[in-house]
């Protein structure tokens, strides 16, 4: 991944790492307005209030993803296989009489685990483009795996993955209550999230983060200081991995269905525009990305031909706000007037760019 | 061996390499990740069957619907690709992607939903005997004609003018400023010749395969395993890594009909383990 | 409680009483657009709200547009947006096939628009994904799943069941119920080759069943990736088995490829094809061409099937949308039927009434008259056997050449 033209802020990652002081207390404020807001939104409207958890669930899939993918600079392409993985192993769980949110979750972490570390570990070796692709193929590998019910058919002829039908019916988790009322779910949800973001965040900011990001600026000359990269790296993804995979067993019992669908190239596709429009890097940005897409989505397919607008918008969006969301609100907060004159000139630079000389 | 399966597996191989043979050059020397190569590759279809229904005469759609993707290629290279010259080729996903998606809507409101397919030319239906078996005339045609453009793919790149500029824009884009070209038009030309490329195989494999508007997407993800598994850039590894991948679906196929999709991703991992940069690339 | 009758059925959360949480949202402005406005007085409604999960987009958008043609024929073209007085209102999202997002739409629909009537989804992966959703609002809506087609979603069998749910076939009618005609009619051994997923491996198993039953011997059978492009790779498995009929489960693109690859390859002239419905229906014709002529299917619906309640359909539907129908177009067009006479016979949208109307209902359908099974809650009807012949235009068209009368799956 050549360094010339990756949007970042040099300047504030190294004084104070990814967030600074103000950017913590953003997201605390953050934290803090989904607990009033939850109730409230439950109130006018129970569905609305429904897809908060989605918004929750996809908000630490993005930082997750944007740990390794913008922070670290392994663009990967299969985070899928994480979140449908820590998805399956929590419905199986869930379906065959294991409730407890405490005994679930961490064993579909370890499930996690153990597959961030087998992919991480082959992929690694690989760069840009490669590296993409070969995450991309364990995702897939994991699709048609669970789409033709794989694991059946080698161990046993009874279903275990369903196929393409799916689990469905997943239940929620019990925690001393159990957790069908959506209130409940909603609020154990943002607990788990803050406490996913929380670890990725001191990951970032850690001395172990530092060296990740001294790969991501320049992965030859930290190998010269004698770093083991290939080690980092295969951390690096593998926490990034348990917390995908976390996303994963907190959606699956919300939805009610664990289907093969999670494991898709366009989930893992979706997942790297959120964290390219949202600013890669900047970990806050992917996750009001994905906050901004859970709706976005959800309104724009009650219209024919919703796509076109999607897709509108994805081209609309990469040639005029380059780096991304976080750096657009940066800018529009720590400098409202000139707002208009950014717009301005951005288009006019477009212009100029499509003339020929 | 099966005379028929490796007909067959040279025939996938070699409509697999049309495919590729365009993502190649406009990855090679352009660094566009481009997603929507598929879309247009549908689009030639598309367009080719409309062609039909007017013209009736499959070798003249062949021609002609190519040069319309090409201009469509022409206008979206310019109005969306080159703004982003030099910014990091991941935004070149994003931007491919929303493209693709705006075609696939667009061929939707403009063509329906429905599924076609371009009638086989009179002159290529039919079988022939090809040593111990029957093979279909059209796909012969198909193995033919492709083997006739990666020929002419590497006589463009090596003989002349043009290939030389296109090669050095890709190692050295200064390097074609000091020879007084527009480095710009370049790419323009560059990303126009895959598309028409895509189109082409659009139309070949419309005969084939039916034509819907999803063909674009179906075929991307394994288009850029191709491309991967030859190594990224590199002509002659997308050719052995078409006739790697063509041969083994078409014995899988055979042998575990429910292995032959996974066996792609598997060899694309297996590949990437042993060579990390593709079989031939650098 | 009246809070249930427009939230979640089980909740034990406090709130406020049904008009209290309306004021609240009128006042904010926002009722209209969070579509609320259903929730106050059930019966008293003046429009049906009816809510189409159906995908508009990927590769199941022909058959999601085409039900929803089939239902807004019957109810927008021919009865004028009414019914029993009543305006009739749509909402409708796009699932794209995936059974996540067909939940999510459900339970929006059911929770936030207080739709009246679900209708659709197209694939049996989302229908079964719905089920236990769907199952906990009994009360509230009623579930018009016009396409799926597994057998398990039929009510009084299997894991999956609610009492709310109307089918509109079923894999064994198309399928087992068929094997005895094939053994009789095409031949003593078969071959059989399907798409690799649930439906494909359903109706699969269910024809091996009834033509096993009759006496017909299956001596292999392969499974092909769903999607696939290109068959000829697996068409020399199938001739080595040297059986008299291929029997098939394709659908879409995926039929027009399988059909002319396997005519392309000669397999036509050493083997009878027949197979469901999908492998050679309206919407697969035309791009199979000649290659479909000669070759069997059973359906519940054929365009060039003669009765006068079809004629009229067809002009209807094609006078709408300027195109044949096909039979998804047919499938929520007799769902809109259902409809319409439930809602006349009760004066109402009250969800038990509704169901107890529709059990045992007789309808005239443009597929033939047929029963809607009081335990099974899906149609009884006849199934076509038809072959391909070619018009005088050189078009290939649906010829039925013999039917099984009111087929009823025996559980």
């Amino acid at each position: 991944m050549s360094e010339k033209s990756i949007p970042t802020d040099r300047a504030a990652t190294k004084s104070d790492g990814v967030l600074g002081k103000r950017g913590k207390y953003g997201l605390l404020t953050l934290g803090i307005l989904a607990v009033i807001i939850g109730p409230i939104v439950d109130v006018i409207d129970p569905f609305w209030f429904r897809l908060l958890v989605n918004v929750l669930v996809f908000a630490l899939f993005a930082a997750s993803l944007d740990l390794v993918f913008g922070y670290t600079g392994l663009p990967s392409f299969g985070h899928a296989a994480m979140f449908g993985a820590g998805g399956y192993a929590a419905a199986l769980l869930l379906l065959n009489g294991f409730a407890s949110a405490l005994v679930v979750l961490p064993i579909a972490i370890l499930v996690t685990i153990f597959i961030s570390v087998i992919i991480g570990w082959i992929s690694a070796r690989t760069k840009d483009l490669y590296f993409s692709f070969i995450t991309l193929a364990f995702a897939q590998i994991l699709f048609i795996a669970a789409f033709i019910d794989l694991p059946a058919r080698i161990l046993s002829p009874d279903r275990i993955t369903r196929g393409d039908d799916g689990l469905v019916g997943v239940p929620a988790y019990d925690l001393g209550v159990t957790l069908t009322d959506p209130m409940y779910y909603y609020f154990f949800t943002l607990v788990v999230v803050a406490a996913g973001v929380y670890t990725i965040i001191a990951v970032a900011n850690s001395p172990f983060g530092r060296v990740l990001r001294g790969i991501h600026e320049n992965e030859e000359r930290m190998r010269a200081i004698g770093y083991n990269v290939t080690n980092y790296k295969v951390l690096a993804f593998t926490i990034s991995g348990a917390l995908t995979g976390l996303a994963g067993a907190l959606y699956v019992p919300h939805s009610s269905v664990a289907h093969p669908n999670l494991f898709h190239w366009l989930v893992s596709g979706e997942l790297v525009i959120i964290v390219l429009v949202g600013g890669m890097g900047s970990i806050w940005g992917p996750m009001v990305a994905a906050g901004l897409f859970v709706y976005l989505e959800h309104v724009l397919s009650a219209f024919a031909n919703w796509l076109l607008i999607l897709g509108l918008i994805y081209v609309v969006f990469v040639i005029f706000v380059p780096d991304g969301l976080s750096e657009l609100l940066k800018r529009a907060v720590r400098n409202p007037r000139d707002v208009p004159n950014n717009a301005k000139r951005s288009i006019k630079s477009y212009i100029n760019s499509v003339r020929y000389r | 061996m099966s005379v028929q399966a490796t007909l067959l597996g040279l025939q996938i191989a070699m409509a697999y390499f049309l495919i590729v043979a365009g993502l190649v050059i406009i990855y090679g020397m352009m660094d566009v990740i481009n997603v929507a190569h598929g879309s247009l590759y549908m689009l030639g279809a598309y367009i080719g069957l409309t062609l039909y229904d007017v013209v009736g005469n499959f070798f003249v759609i062949l021609v002609v619907a190519p040069l319309l993707v090409g201009i469509i290629a022409a206008g979206l290279e310019t109005l969306t690709i080159r703004p982003l010259y030099g910014r990091h080729p991941l935004y070149h996903i994003l931007l491919t992607l929303g493209l693709a998606l705006i075609i696939e809507e667009v061929v939707k409101i403009v063509w329906g939903v429905d599924t076609h397919r371009i009638p086989t030319p009179e002159v290529l239906s039919g079988q022939i005997v090809v040593g111990s078996v029957n093979f279909p005339r059209y796909r012969l045609f198909v193995i033919g004609i492709s083997l006739l453009v990666a020929v002419a793919m590497y006589l463009v790149f090596t003989r002349t003018k043009f290939g030389i500029i296109m090669r050095a824009s890709s190692s050295d884009a200064e390097m074609v400023d000091a020879l007084g070209m527009d480095v710009s038009k370049v790419y323009t030309a560059v990303f126009v010749a895959g598309s028409m490329l895509a189109a082409f195989a659009g139309v070949l494999m419309g005969v084939t395969n039916a034509v819907t508007p999803t063909m674009g997407i179906d075929i991307i993800i394994i288009a850029f395993a191709i491309l991967v598994i030859g190594g990224a850039g590199s002509l002659l590894g997308v050719v052995i890594s078409s006739l790697i991948v063509g041969m083994l679906v078409a014995y899988v196929s055979l042998f575990a009909p429910a292995m032959s999709e996974l066996i792609i991703y598997l060899l694309m991992a297996a590949v990437l383990i042993v060579k990390p940069s593709g079989l031939l690339g650098e | 409680m009246p809070t249930d009758e427009c939230s979640r059925p089980s909740t034990t959360v406090s709130a406020p009483n049904t008009t209290s949480r309306r004021a609240f949202v009128s006042a904010a402005g926002a009722g209209a657009t969070l579509g609320l406005a259903g929730c106050l007085g059930g019966d008293e409604d003046d429009t049906i709200k009816v809510g189409f999960v159906f995908a508009t987009s990927g590769p199941y958008s022909l058959l999601g547009e085409s039900h929803i043609n089939g239902f807004q024929l019957r109810i927008d073209e021919e009865l004028g947006g009414e019914l029993d007085g009543r305006e009739v209102e749509y909402v409708q999202r796009d699932t794209g096939g995936d059974p996540e997002t067909g939940v999510t739409i459900a339970e929006e629909f059911i929770q936030s628009e207080d739709v009246d009537f679900l209708v659709g989804p197209v694939s049996g992966a989302v229908a079964f994904a719905m089920e236990p959703i769907v199952g906990q609002y009994e009360d509230e809506v009623v579930w018009l799943s016009t396409n799926s087609a597994n057998n398990d979603l039929s009510y009084a069998r299997g894991e999956y069941q609610t009492r709310n749910m109307f089918l509109g076939y079923q894999a064994w009618q198309l399928a087992a119920a068929t094997g005895e005609w094939v053994y009789d009619n095409l031949g003593e051994t078969a071959a059989l080759s399907y798409a690799d997923y649930a439906a494909g491996i359903e109706y699969t198993e269910d024809f091996q069943d009834g033509y096993e039953e009759a006496g017909g011997e299956v001596l292999g059978d392969v499974a092909m990736p769903l999607g696939e492009d290109d068959y000829s790779p697996y068409l020399s498995t199938i001739e080595d088995t040297d059986a008299e009929v291929v029997w098939s489960f394709f659908a879409g693109a995926d039929a027009v490829n399988y059909i002319r690859d396997f005519h392309e390859f000669g397999l036509d002239e050493e083997m009878t094809q027949a197979g469901a419905a999908f492998l050679l229906s309206a919407d697969t014709l035309e791009a199979q061409g000649e290659a479909a002529e000669g070759k069997y299917s059973s359906s519940i619906y054929t365009l060039d099937y003669e009765s006068e309640t079809n004629d009229e359909f067809k002009s209807s539907y094609e006078s709408a949308y300027d195109t044949d129908p096909n039979i998804y177009a047919v499938l929520s067009y007799d769902g809109a039927q259902m409809m319409e006479t439930a809602v006349e016979e009760t004066g109402g949208v009250n969800p038990p009434e509704l169901i107890e109307a529709m059990e045992g209902m007789e309808l005239d359908s443009p597929r033939g008259p047929f029963e809607m099974d009081p335990d099974l809650h899906v149609p009884v009807h006849d199934v076509h056997m038809r072959e391909v012949q070619m018009d005088d235009d050189g078009e290939p068209y649906n010829e039925v050449v013999d039917t099984i009368e009111s087929v009823r799956p025996p559980w």
